[in-house]
Protein backbone atom coordinates (compact mmCIF):
# COMPACT_ATOMS: atom_id res chain seq x y z
CA UNK A 1 0.00 0.00 0.00
CA UNK A 2 2.90 2.08 1.27
CA UNK A 3 4.20 1.65 -2.32
CA UNK A 4 1.08 2.49 -4.56
CA UNK A 5 0.36 5.54 -2.73
CA UNK A 6 4.21 6.44 -3.72
CA UNK A 7 4.00 6.07 -7.09
CA UNK A 8 0.73 8.16 -7.12
CA UNK A 9 3.21 10.94 -6.01
CA UNK A 10 5.86 10.51 -7.84
CA UNK A 11 4.70 12.83 -11.03
CA UNK A 12 4.97 15.70 -8.56
CA UNK A 13 7.37 14.75 -5.86
CA UNK A 14 10.49 14.52 -7.88
CA UNK A 15 13.60 12.78 -6.31
CA UNK A 16 12.72 9.00 -4.38
CA UNK A 17 14.82 8.52 -1.12
CA UNK A 18 14.41 4.54 0.79
CA UNK A 19 13.69 4.73 4.43
CA UNK A 20 14.90 1.52 5.91
CA UNK A 21 12.89 -0.05 9.45
CA UNK A 22 14.96 -1.59 12.31
CA UNK A 23 13.65 -5.02 10.78
CA UNK A 24 15.13 -4.22 7.26
CA UNK A 25 11.69 -3.39 5.56
CA UNK A 26 12.17 -0.94 2.82
CA UNK A 27 9.68 1.95 2.02
CA UNK A 28 10.60 4.37 -1.34
CA UNK A 29 9.09 7.64 -1.09
CA UNK A 30 9.25 10.86 -2.58
CA UNK A 31 11.63 13.45 -0.83
CA UNK A 32 8.09 15.57 -0.40
CA UNK A 33 6.58 12.47 1.53
CA UNK A 34 9.68 12.37 3.79
CA UNK A 35 10.75 15.92 4.54
CA UNK A 36 7.19 16.06 6.50
CA UNK A 37 9.93 14.30 8.90
CA UNK A 38 12.12 17.03 10.27
CA UNK A 39 15.18 14.55 10.77
CA UNK A 40 14.62 13.27 7.47
CA UNK A 41 14.13 17.08 5.78
CA UNK A 42 17.45 18.01 7.66
CA UNK A 43 19.69 14.90 6.06
CA UNK A 44 17.87 15.80 2.81
CA UNK A 45 19.56 19.05 2.92
CA UNK A 46 22.58 17.77 3.98
CA UNK A 47 23.03 15.35 1.12
CA UNK A 48 23.07 12.21 3.33
CA UNK A 49 20.13 9.98 1.97
CA UNK A 50 21.93 8.64 -0.94
CA UNK A 51 22.02 5.25 0.70
CA UNK A 52 19.13 4.98 1.86
CA UNK A 53 17.74 6.07 5.42
CA UNK A 54 17.94 3.89 8.24
CA UNK A 55 15.74 4.18 10.93
CA UNK A 56 17.23 1.69 13.67
CA UNK A 57 14.48 2.48 16.00
CA UNK A 58 11.30 2.29 14.33
CA UNK A 59 10.05 -0.89 13.42
CA UNK A 60 8.85 -2.00 9.81
CA UNK A 61 4.63 -1.98 11.12
CA UNK A 62 5.33 0.99 12.75
CA UNK A 63 7.21 2.73 9.80
CA UNK A 64 4.21 1.36 7.31
CA UNK A 65 1.77 3.56 9.46
CA UNK A 66 4.28 6.58 9.26
CA UNK A 67 4.72 6.48 5.65
CA UNK A 68 1.09 6.03 5.01
CA UNK A 69 0.45 8.43 7.38
CA UNK A 70 3.16 11.22 5.35
CA UNK A 71 1.86 10.03 1.98
CA UNK A 72 -1.84 11.20 3.06
CA UNK A 73 -0.26 14.09 3.92
CA UNK A 74 2.03 15.04 0.94
CA UNK A 75 -0.77 14.42 -1.04
CA UNK A 76 -2.32 17.54 0.79
CA UNK A 77 0.72 19.69 0.36
CA UNK A 78 1.18 19.29 -3.65
CA UNK A 79 -2.56 19.73 -4.28
CA UNK A 80 -2.64 23.09 -2.40
CA UNK A 81 -2.53 24.65 -6.04
CA UNK A 82 -5.91 23.45 -6.72
CA UNK A 83 -8.31 24.86 -4.34
CA UNK A 84 -10.76 22.52 -5.13
CA UNK A 85 -8.81 19.36 -4.95
CA UNK A 86 -7.36 20.99 -1.64
CA UNK A 87 -10.64 21.17 0.14
CA UNK A 88 -11.82 17.47 -0.84
CA UNK A 89 -8.41 16.46 0.65
CA UNK A 90 -8.78 18.25 3.62
CA UNK A 91 -12.11 15.94 4.69
CA UNK A 92 -10.71 12.82 3.33
CA UNK A 93 -7.92 13.71 5.54
CA UNK A 94 -9.05 14.28 8.74
CA UNK A 95 -11.12 10.80 8.20
CA UNK A 96 -7.81 9.68 7.48
CA UNK A 97 -6.25 11.08 10.70
CA UNK A 98 -9.50 10.47 13.24
CA UNK A 99 -9.89 6.32 11.66
CA UNK A 100 -5.99 5.63 12.22
CA UNK A 101 -5.79 7.15 15.87
CA UNK A 102 -8.94 5.70 16.63
CA UNK A 103 -7.80 2.33 15.89
CA UNK A 104 -4.96 3.12 18.19
CA UNK A 105 -4.33 1.53 20.78
CA UNK A 106 -1.29 0.39 24.09
CA UNK A 107 1.23 -0.51 22.44
CA UNK A 108 1.29 0.61 19.12
CA UNK A 109 0.27 4.16 20.07
CA UNK A 110 3.08 4.23 22.07
CA UNK A 111 5.26 2.67 19.86
CA UNK A 112 3.94 5.43 17.23
CA UNK A 113 4.67 8.71 19.43
CA UNK A 114 7.88 7.67 19.90
CA UNK A 115 8.58 7.18 16.44
CA UNK A 116 6.67 10.46 15.52
CA UNK A 117 9.36 12.00 18.08
CA UNK A 118 12.53 10.37 16.84
CA UNK A 119 11.24 11.30 13.00
CA UNK A 120 10.55 14.48 14.35
CA UNK A 121 6.68 14.88 12.80
CA UNK A 122 5.03 17.49 14.48
CA UNK A 123 1.18 16.81 13.44
CA UNK A 124 2.28 13.20 13.98
CA UNK A 125 3.15 13.84 17.20
CA UNK A 126 0.58 16.19 17.98
CA UNK A 127 -2.06 14.00 16.89
CA UNK A 128 -1.39 10.67 18.75
CA UNK A 129 -0.37 12.50 22.16
CA UNK A 130 -3.66 14.20 22.19
CA UNK A 131 -5.32 10.65 21.78
CA UNK A 132 -3.30 9.08 24.91
CA UNK A 133 -4.47 12.53 26.56
CA UNK A 134 -8.42 11.98 25.35
CA UNK A 135 -7.88 8.31 26.57
CA UNK A 136 -6.71 9.75 30.42
CA UNK A 137 -9.70 11.54 30.85
CA UNK A 138 -12.46 9.96 33.27
CA UNK A 139 -9.89 7.57 34.08
CA UNK A 140 -8.57 6.39 37.72
CA UNK A 141 -4.95 6.16 38.45
CA UNK A 142 -5.26 2.16 38.46
CA UNK A 143 -7.05 2.45 34.80
CA UNK A 144 -4.15 4.85 33.83
CA UNK A 145 -1.53 2.60 35.06
CA UNK A 146 -3.04 -0.21 32.97
CA UNK A 147 -2.93 1.95 29.92
CA UNK A 148 0.36 2.71 30.10
CA UNK A 149 1.46 -0.98 31.59
CA UNK A 150 2.83 1.09 34.60
CA UNK A 151 3.73 -0.61 37.85
CA UNK A 152 2.83 1.10 41.13
CA UNK A 153 5.82 1.93 43.38
CA UNK A 154 4.04 3.77 45.86
CA UNK A 155 3.39 2.94 49.50
CA UNK A 156 -0.10 2.58 50.02
CA UNK A 157 0.31 4.86 53.14
CA UNK A 158 1.91 7.40 50.31
CA UNK A 159 -0.81 6.63 47.84
CA UNK A 160 -3.63 7.69 50.15
CA UNK A 161 -1.81 11.17 51.14
CA UNK A 162 -1.69 12.32 47.39
CA UNK A 163 -5.48 10.77 47.36
CA UNK A 164 -6.02 13.25 50.42
CA UNK A 165 -4.14 16.38 48.81
CA UNK A 166 -6.20 15.67 45.24
CA UNK A 167 -9.17 14.42 46.88
CA UNK A 168 -11.64 16.81 44.83
CA UNK A 169 -10.12 15.24 41.76
CA UNK A 170 -11.71 11.73 42.56
CA UNK A 171 -15.20 12.45 43.09
CA UNK A 172 -17.03 11.30 40.52
CA UNK B 1 23.69 6.33 8.39
CA UNK B 2 26.64 5.48 10.41
CA UNK B 3 25.39 8.44 12.37
CA UNK B 4 21.72 6.95 12.97
CA UNK B 5 23.47 3.65 14.06
CA UNK B 6 25.88 5.07 16.75
CA UNK B 7 23.76 7.27 17.94
CA UNK B 8 20.90 4.74 19.44
CA UNK B 9 23.20 3.22 21.65
CA UNK B 10 19.68 1.36 23.05
CA UNK B 11 19.30 -0.78 20.03
CA UNK B 12 18.50 -4.30 21.09
CA UNK B 13 17.08 -3.12 24.19
CA UNK B 14 13.19 -3.36 23.71
CA UNK B 15 11.63 -2.25 27.39
CA UNK B 16 7.59 -1.46 26.90
CA UNK B 17 6.68 1.19 24.63
CA UNK B 18 5.50 3.50 27.41
CA UNK B 19 8.25 3.11 29.44
CA UNK B 20 10.28 4.45 27.00
CA UNK B 21 8.37 8.20 26.57
CA UNK B 22 11.07 10.33 27.66
CA UNK B 23 9.87 12.90 30.46
CA UNK B 24 9.55 15.81 27.85
CA UNK B 25 7.09 13.01 26.09
CA UNK B 26 5.17 12.57 29.33
CA UNK B 27 4.80 16.23 29.36
CA UNK B 28 3.66 16.97 26.00
CA UNK B 29 0.88 13.75 27.02
CA UNK B 30 -0.11 15.20 30.39
CA UNK B 31 -0.46 18.98 28.78
CA UNK B 32 -3.57 18.08 26.53
CA UNK B 33 -5.19 16.13 29.55
CA UNK B 34 -8.04 18.33 32.07
CA UNK B 35 -6.90 19.53 35.38
CA UNK B 36 -8.87 17.30 37.08
CA UNK B 37 -7.17 14.07 34.88
CA UNK B 38 -3.47 15.76 36.00
CA UNK B 39 -4.44 15.56 39.64
CA UNK B 40 -4.98 11.97 39.47
CA UNK B 41 -2.16 11.49 37.67
CA UNK B 42 -0.29 12.42 40.55
CA UNK B 43 -0.95 8.87 41.69
CA UNK B 44 -0.03 7.15 38.64
CA UNK B 45 3.70 5.89 39.87
CA UNK B 46 6.58 8.10 41.98
CA UNK B 47 8.02 9.11 38.19
CA UNK B 48 4.64 10.56 36.90
CA UNK B 49 4.54 12.64 40.27
CA UNK B 50 8.04 14.16 40.15
CA UNK B 51 7.34 14.82 35.97
CA UNK B 52 4.36 16.82 37.23
CA UNK B 53 5.69 18.85 39.98
CA UNK B 54 8.96 19.20 38.29
CA UNK B 55 9.11 22.98 38.37
CA UNK B 56 10.43 23.27 34.76
CA UNK B 57 7.10 21.63 33.94
CA UNK B 58 4.31 23.58 35.58
CA UNK B 59 4.63 26.08 32.91
CA UNK B 60 3.39 23.51 30.50
CA UNK B 61 0.87 21.48 32.35
CA UNK B 62 -2.80 22.71 32.89
CA UNK B 63 -2.77 24.00 36.35
CA UNK B 64 -4.72 26.07 38.61
CA UNK B 65 -3.51 27.73 42.24
CA UNK B 66 -5.94 29.76 43.63
CA UNK B 67 -4.44 33.07 44.60
CA UNK B 68 -1.61 32.13 42.63
CA UNK B 69 -0.77 32.86 39.24
CA UNK B 70 -3.61 33.66 36.42
CA UNK B 71 -3.94 30.81 33.76
CA UNK B 72 -5.44 33.22 31.57
CA UNK B 73 -8.10 35.38 30.66
CA UNK B 74 -11.83 34.63 29.38
CA UNK B 75 -12.84 37.49 26.89
CA UNK B 76 -15.80 37.63 25.03
CA UNK B 77 -16.36 33.52 24.20
CA UNK B 78 -12.94 33.32 23.61
CA UNK B 79 -9.98 32.02 26.51
CA UNK B 80 -6.43 33.12 26.15
CA UNK B 81 -3.69 31.91 28.00
CA UNK B 82 -1.62 34.25 30.03
CA UNK B 83 1.41 33.08 27.94
CA UNK B 84 -0.35 33.78 25.06
CA UNK B 85 0.74 30.26 23.57
CA UNK B 86 -0.73 26.77 23.05
CA UNK B 87 -3.82 25.32 23.47
CA UNK B 88 -6.67 27.27 25.50
CA UNK B 89 -6.23 25.55 29.25
CA UNK B 90 -9.75 26.14 29.44
CA UNK B 91 -12.58 25.07 26.95
CA UNK B 92 -14.57 28.47 26.83
CA UNK B 93 -17.95 26.73 25.78
CA UNK B 94 -17.66 25.32 29.01
CA UNK B 95 -18.68 21.85 27.75
CA UNK B 96 -19.38 19.77 31.04
CA UNK B 97 -21.90 22.11 32.24
CA UNK B 98 -25.71 21.10 32.10
CA UNK B 99 -27.36 21.89 28.47
CA UNK B 100 -28.58 25.03 28.04
CA UNK B 101 -30.80 27.12 25.55
CA UNK B 102 -28.15 29.52 25.76
CA UNK B 103 -25.33 30.52 27.92
CA UNK B 104 -23.70 33.99 29.21
CA UNK B 105 -20.62 34.46 31.69
CA UNK B 106 -22.45 37.12 33.60
CA UNK B 107 -19.07 37.68 36.08
CA UNK B 108 -15.48 36.18 37.43
CA UNK B 109 -13.97 36.77 40.57
CA UNK B 110 -10.90 35.06 41.87
CA UNK B 111 -11.12 32.30 39.49
CA UNK B 112 -14.85 31.26 39.90
CA UNK B 113 -17.20 32.32 37.01
CA UNK B 114 -21.14 33.76 37.36
CA UNK B 115 -23.48 32.45 34.68
CA UNK B 116 -26.73 32.43 33.60
CA UNK B 117 -28.51 29.16 31.70
CA UNK B 118 -31.10 29.90 30.08
CA UNK B 119 -33.71 26.77 30.50
CA UNK B 120 -34.30 24.20 27.81
CA UNK B 121 -37.57 24.08 29.01
CA UNK B 122 -38.21 27.61 29.49
CA UNK B 123 -36.44 29.53 27.20
CA UNK B 124 -37.73 33.03 28.89
CA UNK B 125 -36.28 32.00 32.37
CA UNK B 126 -32.61 31.52 33.27
CA UNK B 127 -30.96 29.92 36.45
CA UNK B 128 -27.61 31.16 37.56
CA UNK B 129 -24.74 29.05 37.70
CA UNK B 130 -21.18 29.42 39.59
CA UNK B 131 -18.47 27.67 38.00
CA UNK B 132 -14.96 26.33 38.38
CA UNK B 133 -13.28 25.89 35.38
CA UNK B 134 -10.17 24.79 36.56
CA UNK B 135 -12.09 22.05 38.48
CA UNK B 136 -15.14 21.57 36.43
CA UNK B 137 -17.33 22.06 39.74
CA UNK B 138 -20.64 24.05 39.28
CA UNK B 139 -23.37 24.53 41.80
CA UNK B 140 -26.96 26.16 40.44
CA UNK B 141 -28.46 28.63 42.31
CA UNK B 142 -32.01 28.61 43.43
CA UNK B 143 -34.56 30.93 41.64
CA UNK B 144 -33.69 34.43 42.86
CA UNK B 145 -37.23 35.04 42.07
CA UNK B 146 -36.25 37.25 38.83
CA UNK B 147 -35.57 34.62 36.66
CA UNK B 148 -36.99 36.29 34.07
CA UNK B 149 -35.32 39.67 34.32
CA UNK B 150 -31.72 40.50 32.78
CA UNK B 151 -30.33 42.54 35.81
CA UNK B 152 -27.02 43.32 36.86
CA UNK B 153 -25.32 40.34 38.72
CA UNK B 154 -21.70 40.23 40.60
CA UNK B 155 -19.91 37.16 42.08
CA UNK B 156 -18.15 37.94 45.63
CA UNK B 157 -15.22 35.26 46.03
CA UNK B 158 -12.53 35.69 48.50
CA UNK B 159 -10.20 31.76 48.54
CA UNK B 160 -7.99 33.71 51.55
CA UNK B 161 -11.42 33.70 53.39
CA UNK B 162 -13.12 30.66 52.24
CA UNK B 163 -12.10 28.49 49.63
CA UNK B 164 -15.73 27.14 49.28
CA UNK B 165 -18.67 29.88 49.89
CA UNK B 166 -19.09 32.72 47.65
CA UNK B 167 -21.98 35.13 47.53
CA UNK B 168 -23.92 36.34 44.09
CA UNK B 169 -25.25 39.89 44.47
CA UNK B 170 -28.48 40.76 41.95
CA UNK B 171 -29.32 44.15 41.91
CA UNK B 172 -33.10 44.75 41.53
CA UNK B 173 -33.53 47.84 38.73
CA UNK B 174 -36.18 50.16 38.22
CA UNK B 175 -37.60 49.42 34.63
CA UNK B 176 -36.37 46.04 34.10
CA UNK B 177 -38.25 44.01 31.72
CA UNK B 178 -39.16 40.56 31.33
CA UNK B 179 -38.94 38.21 28.76
CA UNK B 180 -42.33 39.13 27.35
CA UNK B 181 -40.93 43.17 27.83
CA UNK B 182 -43.12 44.00 30.88
CA UNK B 183 -42.29 45.95 33.79
CA UNK B 184 -43.44 47.22 37.01
CA UNK B 185 -46.25 50.06 36.59
CA UNK B 186 -44.58 52.36 39.02
CA UNK B 187 -41.48 51.96 37.84
CA UNK B 188 -39.40 55.12 36.31
CA UNK B 189 -37.44 52.99 34.11
CA UNK B 190 -34.32 54.74 34.67
CA UNK B 191 -32.51 52.07 35.72
CA UNK B 192 -31.61 52.87 39.23
CA UNK B 193 -30.87 50.37 41.83
CA UNK B 194 -34.04 49.70 43.78
CA UNK B 195 -32.37 47.09 46.27
CA UNK B 196 -30.57 43.63 45.99
CA UNK B 197 -30.70 39.88 45.95
CA UNK B 198 -28.07 38.52 47.75
CA UNK B 199 -27.16 34.57 47.70
CA UNK B 200 -24.97 33.42 50.21
CA UNK B 201 -23.63 29.70 49.30
CA UNK B 202 -23.49 29.30 53.49
CA UNK B 203 -27.36 29.38 54.07
CA UNK B 204 -28.28 28.71 50.39
CA UNK B 205 -30.40 31.26 50.11
CA UNK B 206 -31.20 34.04 48.66
CA UNK B 207 -32.29 37.46 50.82
CA UNK B 208 -33.58 40.33 49.59
CA UNK B 209 -32.31 43.95 50.83
CA UNK B 210 -33.55 47.44 50.44
CA UNK B 211 -31.29 49.92 49.05
CA UNK B 212 -29.10 51.23 51.20
CA UNK B 213 -27.02 53.73 49.50
CA UNK B 214 -28.17 57.85 50.23
CA UNK B 215 -29.45 58.29 46.53
CA UNK B 216 -30.56 56.39 43.33
CA UNK B 217 -27.72 54.48 41.85
CA UNK B 218 -27.37 53.41 38.22
CA UNK B 219 -25.18 50.91 37.41
CA UNK B 220 -24.30 49.26 34.27
CA UNK B 221 -23.57 45.63 33.40
CA UNK B 222 -20.73 45.95 31.17
CA UNK B 223 -18.40 47.90 33.78
CA UNK B 224 -16.72 45.98 36.18
CA UNK B 225 -16.63 45.41 39.67
CA UNK B 226 -14.26 44.62 42.90
CA UNK B 227 -15.29 42.39 45.54
CA UNK B 228 -12.44 41.98 48.96
CA UNK B 229 -12.91 42.12 52.43
CA UNK B 230 -16.59 40.94 51.85
CA UNK B 231 -17.54 44.21 50.20
CA UNK B 232 -18.76 44.89 46.55
CA UNK B 233 -17.45 47.68 44.63
CA UNK B 234 -18.82 49.19 41.73
CA UNK B 235 -18.49 51.94 39.38
CA UNK B 236 -21.90 53.90 38.72
CA UNK B 237 -22.97 56.44 36.17
CA UNK B 238 -23.58 58.92 39.43
CA UNK B 239 -19.70 59.09 38.91
CA UNK B 240 -19.08 57.33 42.45
CA UNK B 241 -17.63 54.25 43.58
CA UNK B 242 -20.94 51.91 45.61
CA UNK B 243 -20.26 49.32 47.75
CA UNK B 244 -22.23 46.84 49.91
CA UNK B 245 -21.25 44.07 51.75
CA UNK B 246 -22.01 40.47 51.58
CA UNK B 247 -24.91 40.85 54.30
CA UNK B 248 -26.38 43.70 52.74
CA UNK B 249 -26.55 46.00 55.87
CA UNK B 250 -23.39 48.14 55.10
CA UNK B 251 -24.07 50.55 52.04
CA UNK B 252 -21.54 53.21 51.04
CA UNK B 253 -21.08 55.46 48.29
CA UNK B 254 -17.12 56.77 47.61
CA UNK B 255 -16.72 60.16 45.04
CA UNK B 256 -14.75 59.06 41.85
CA UNK B 257 -11.37 61.01 41.60
CA UNK B 258 -11.35 64.51 39.19
CA UNK B 259 -14.73 66.60 39.03
CA UNK B 260 -17.32 65.70 36.87
CA UNK B 261 -16.69 66.75 33.70
CA UNK B 262 -19.43 64.90 31.22
CA UNK B 263 -22.15 63.44 33.14
CA UNK B 264 -22.52 60.34 30.98
CA UNK B 265 -18.80 59.35 29.24
CA UNK B 266 -17.14 60.11 32.83
CA UNK B 267 -16.27 56.94 32.80
CA UNK B 268 -15.60 56.25 29.74
CA UNK B 269 -12.95 53.02 29.77
CA UNK B 270 -12.20 53.63 33.54
CA UNK B 271 -12.33 50.83 35.53
CA UNK B 272 -11.40 49.61 39.27
CA UNK B 273 -8.86 47.12 40.54
CA UNK B 274 -7.54 46.00 43.90
CA UNK B 275 -4.00 46.05 44.47
CA UNK B 276 -1.97 45.21 47.81
CA UNK B 277 -5.20 45.60 49.74
CA UNK B 278 -6.18 48.71 48.11
CA UNK B 279 -8.80 49.84 45.77
CA UNK B 280 -8.00 51.56 42.17
CA UNK B 281 -9.58 53.99 39.96
CA UNK B 282 -8.06 53.99 36.57
CA UNK B 283 -9.82 56.67 33.77
CA UNK B 284 -9.19 58.69 31.19
CA UNK B 285 -7.46 62.13 32.77
CA UNK B 286 -9.71 64.79 32.05
CA UNK B 287 -7.12 67.13 31.68
CA UNK B 288 -5.12 65.04 29.21
CA UNK B 289 -7.26 63.28 27.11
CA UNK B 290 -4.40 60.98 25.32
CA UNK B 291 -3.77 59.80 28.73
CA UNK B 292 -4.99 57.65 31.68
CA UNK B 293 -4.49 58.26 35.29
CA UNK B 294 -4.12 55.75 38.20
CA UNK B 295 -5.44 56.91 41.79
CA UNK B 296 -5.63 54.57 45.04
CA UNK B 297 -7.43 55.63 47.57
CA UNK B 298 -4.78 54.45 50.61
CA UNK B 299 -6.74 55.46 53.40
CA UNK B 300 -9.59 53.13 52.54
CA UNK B 301 -12.35 54.82 55.00
CA UNK B 302 -11.39 58.33 53.55
CA UNK B 303 -12.39 59.84 50.11
CA UNK B 304 -9.12 60.80 49.20
CA UNK B 305 -7.87 59.54 45.90
CA UNK B 306 -4.34 59.60 45.31
CA UNK B 307 -2.83 60.43 42.20
CA UNK B 308 -0.27 57.49 41.21
CA UNK B 309 0.44 57.65 37.74
CA UNK B 310 -0.14 58.89 34.47
CA UNK B 311 0.60 57.34 31.13
CA UNK B 312 -0.14 57.13 27.37
CA UNK B 313 -3.81 55.35 26.93
CA UNK B 314 -2.22 52.49 24.79
CA UNK B 315 -1.18 50.72 27.88
CA UNK B 316 -4.32 51.09 29.69
CA UNK B 317 -5.92 48.11 27.76
CA UNK B 318 -3.33 45.42 29.22
CA UNK B 319 -4.40 46.80 32.37
CA UNK B 320 -7.85 46.22 32.34
CA UNK B 321 -7.70 42.78 31.36
CA UNK B 322 -5.36 41.80 34.25
CA UNK B 323 -7.77 43.99 36.73
CA UNK B 324 -10.76 41.97 35.07
CA UNK B 325 -9.83 38.88 36.11
CA UNK B 326 -9.91 40.46 39.92
CA UNK B 327 -5.61 40.01 40.36
CA UNK B 328 -3.00 42.77 40.77
CA UNK B 329 -2.15 46.02 38.74
CA UNK B 330 1.08 46.75 40.17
Amino acid sequence: MAAAAAEATTDGGGKMIILISADGKRFEVTEAVASQSQLISNMIEDDCTENGVRLPNVDGDILTMVVDYCNMHAGDAAAAGDTMKASSTEEELKKFDAELVQALENPVLFKLILAANFLNIKSLLDMTCQRVADMMSGKTPEQMRETFSIENDFTPEEEAAIRQENAWAFDD
Amino acid sequence: MAEGDSRDGRRGWIPPPAEKLTDDLLVEILSRVPYKSLCRSKCVSRRWRRVISHPDHRHLLPRYHLGDAIVGFFYSDTFTNVTGEGRPFVDPSLPFLPKCEFLNVVDSCNGLLLCRCWRLADPRRFDYLVVNPATEQWVILPDSGWSDKVQTARLGFDPVVSSSHFHVFEFVEDGAGDADGNVDDDDDFDGHVKGVEIYSSVTGEWSHKDNGWDWEIRIRDEWNSVFFDGVLHLITLEYVVAAVDVEGNAWRTIPMPQSLVEPFDGIGEGFIGLSQGSLYFVNTDHDEPYKVSVWVLEDYSSEQWIGKHTMPRIAVYRLDLVVNDGTNID
